[in-house]
């Protein structure tokens, strides 16, 4: 089904650019025909419908070669953080049974560590170069007429095509499955709300594998035949190096006005980011005719400052890796309501509801609920929670929020406590798993403290074993060689016990 | 200001924001990035060091290559002030 769209889009538009990545551009005829040919590639390497292929890459043409050559073939296609360390990427790669994984020369030892640990077999494919223990990405991208020629005519559209993990309140994270009959409702409600056309540019920054790159970047662009543009990776001496939002900033403004970029979904870190711009810095910004934020709320000073700067007001989006964009704000004036994320997408149905389960009148804060054909079935394997958090086919999201008169949504609290890291989320409760199992740590706490620019820094609070004695930096190495970097606590703290309440509460606010 | 006083100014900024890392871990040509300073931060560390020596980042100065090391501030930080004085 997605598939398909592609080959509709690349007969309507065969010369039209699908992607600009890294100065250079390819066609929707050769994004299609890179497609066909991988999926060949990829069933002679056995992958047949139902086989997971895991992808640990930062955003990439070739990611998004994968994700369609995955669908052709009616495969499970895993987008997983290419910043994860050993632990992590093991923990998904088993949990989700997947016989291949696509990454690059950087991530290739790794990840044939992580191979040589498992029982199965998994075949490993780089997508930069040539490597005598793995698969080149573009020698499997065979030609027309090849006899391994994966039948397309019987796509099932009912079954996962798409998993992605979400955190979970136990610290383990939650497989989502997603079907490509979701996604096709997700874009399909998306693009109809937002308006998206074939003229668009759309603006990656955001990680693909995550549901707001994936949705809002990658499948409103191809799907629409509109141009997705993707800042690349930074490379110092040939290496590509993760570097601070803050050092891509000049290369941001030249993309935008070099490739006309009309669409700019981000998070508040990186519009904070851009605000900050300094008054004398040439920036022609006025291509721009949306700018949405998603992934947590967008603070009102951020909102004022990058509108002094550009003359844009931010839009607010709402979404979650259950359901995709669930809400926006596309109200030309927003004075009044920018605290809200606008009203539902199409098709989206929002209430809230009470502890009881009882729809609450306008302006009641209660728990928000999502309808939508968009939304998974549930949690794999977590029969428990899903008895929960899906009832009569919706999906009670865990965030509270009420509706005003007009239908538009404020949200004003979320029953997860995550801690967002410029725009990465990050579970605590994931943290503290890893550092409990320190052999001289009896008890720790994970917390979010502020940041001066947007986004919250990490901070442990560790009470050691009787009789220990313990240096941070002996933390920091234990966290640094599970955890990926952006998890790893920047604050570690020593105490004699944790703050609870009478009952035994942590008292979180009391550790910040 | 001495070069060695502008050098031990710029660590104490970056040790403010790293309150793990030990001064003498925090080498002339040590990445800092590779010491946790992360995307938050990292314009933390910029706007401090702006406030630090008065000093002001033009857009095209604020690249990972002048903020990688403490070595790299110092130079960066020395030749603006030289610019100022001259203007």
């Amino acid at each position: 089904m997605l598939e398909q769209k592609l080959a509709q889009i690349a007969t309507k538009y065969p010369e039209k650019t699908a992607i600009v990545c890294d100065r250079s551009n390819i066609t929707y005829e050769e994004l299609h025909a890179q497609v066909t040919g991988f999926s060949k590639g990829l069933s002679s390497l056995g992958i047949r419908p139902s086989d997971c292929i895991a992808v640990v890459l930062p955003n990439c043409t070739e990611f998004v070669v994968s994700f369609y050559a995955a669908a052709k073939l009616n495969a499970i296609f895993l987008p997983l953080n290419h910043l994860f360390k050993e632990e992590e990427l093991s923990y998904y790669i088993n949990d989700s049974n997947a016989q291949v994984i696509i990454t690059d020369t950087t991530r290739a030892d790794l990840c044939h560590q992580i191979i040589s640990k498992s029982e199965r077999e998994i075949e490993l494919i780089t997508v930069n170069a040539a490597n005598p223990s793995t698969t080149y990405f573009y020698d499997l991208i065979l030609p027309e007429k090849t006899e391994t020629e994966p039948k397309d005519d019987h796509v099932s559209t009912g079954e996962n095509f798409l998993y992605q993990y979400s955190s979970g309140s136990t610290g383990r994270p939650k497989r989502v499955g997603r079907t490509q009959d979701n996604l096709d409702h997700e874009i399909n409600n998306f693009t109809q709300t937002v308006k998206v056309t074939s003229a668009d540019n759309i603006l990656c920054l955001v990680p693909m594998y995550h549901a707001h790159g994936l949705g809002n970047c990658l499948l409103a662009s191809i799907y629409n035949g509109a141009t997705l543009v993707i800042l690349e990776q930074f490379r110092q001496q040939e290496t590509t190096v993760e570097v601070p939002f803050i050092f891509r900033r000049l290369r941001v403004l030249e993309l935008i006005e070099q490739e006309q970029i009309t669409i700019l979904p981000a998070v508040p870190y990186i519009f904070n980011t851009l605000a900050e711009t300094p008054a004398d810095t040439q920036a022609d910004l006025t291509s721009l005719r949306l700018c949405f934020s998603a992934g947590n709320f967008l603070a009102q000073d951020i909102f004022e400052r990058f509108r002094a700067r550009f003359n844009i007001s931010i839009k607010q989006l709402y979404g979650c890796t259950e359901a995709g964009s669930v809400a926006i704000n596309l109200d030309e004036q927003t004075d009044e309501t920018d605290g809200s994320v606008g009203r539902p997408i199409q098709n989206v149905e929002i209430k809230i509801i009470d502890d009881q389960g009882t729809q609450l009148p306008v302006g009641e804060i209660g728990e928000i609920v999502i309808k939508s054909k968009t939304l998974t079935s549930g949690y794999h394997n977590m029969p428990e929670l899903n008895q929960k958090a899906f009832k009569d086919k919706a999906f009670l999201t865990g965030d509270l929020g009420k509706i005003d008169r007009s239908g538009r949504l404020y949200i004003t609290g979320r029953k997860k406590i995550l801690i967002d890291t410029g725009g990465r989320k990050v579970d605590p409760i994931e943290i503290e798993d890893v550092l409990i199992t320190h052999s001289k740590i009896k008890e720790a706490v994970v917390v979010g403290v502020k940041g001066l620019f947007a986004g919250e820094i990490i901070k442990a609070v560790i009470v050691l074993q009787e009789s220990q004695t313990c240096e941070a930096k002996e933390i920091s190495a234990y966290c640094q060689a599970r955890l990926a970097e952006f998890k790893v606590p920047r604050i570690i703290e020593f105490r004699d016990e944790i703050p609870k309440s009478p009952l035994g509460k942590i008292l979180r606010k009391a550790l910040v | 200001m001495t070069v060695e006083e502008l050098k031990q100014k710029t660590q104490n900024v970056i040790l403010e924001l790293l309150p793990n890392v030990e001064r003498h871990n925090l080498l002339d040509e040590c990445d800092i990035f590779s010491l946790g300073l992360d995307s938050i931060n990292a314009m933390a560390l910029i706007f401090s060091l702006q406030d630090t020596f008065d000093v002001k980042f033009e857009t095209d100065e604020i690249s990972f290559d002048n903020f990688q090391t403490v070595a790299k501030i110092v130079e960066l930080i020395e030749k603006k002030q030289k610019i100022e004085q001259q203007i």
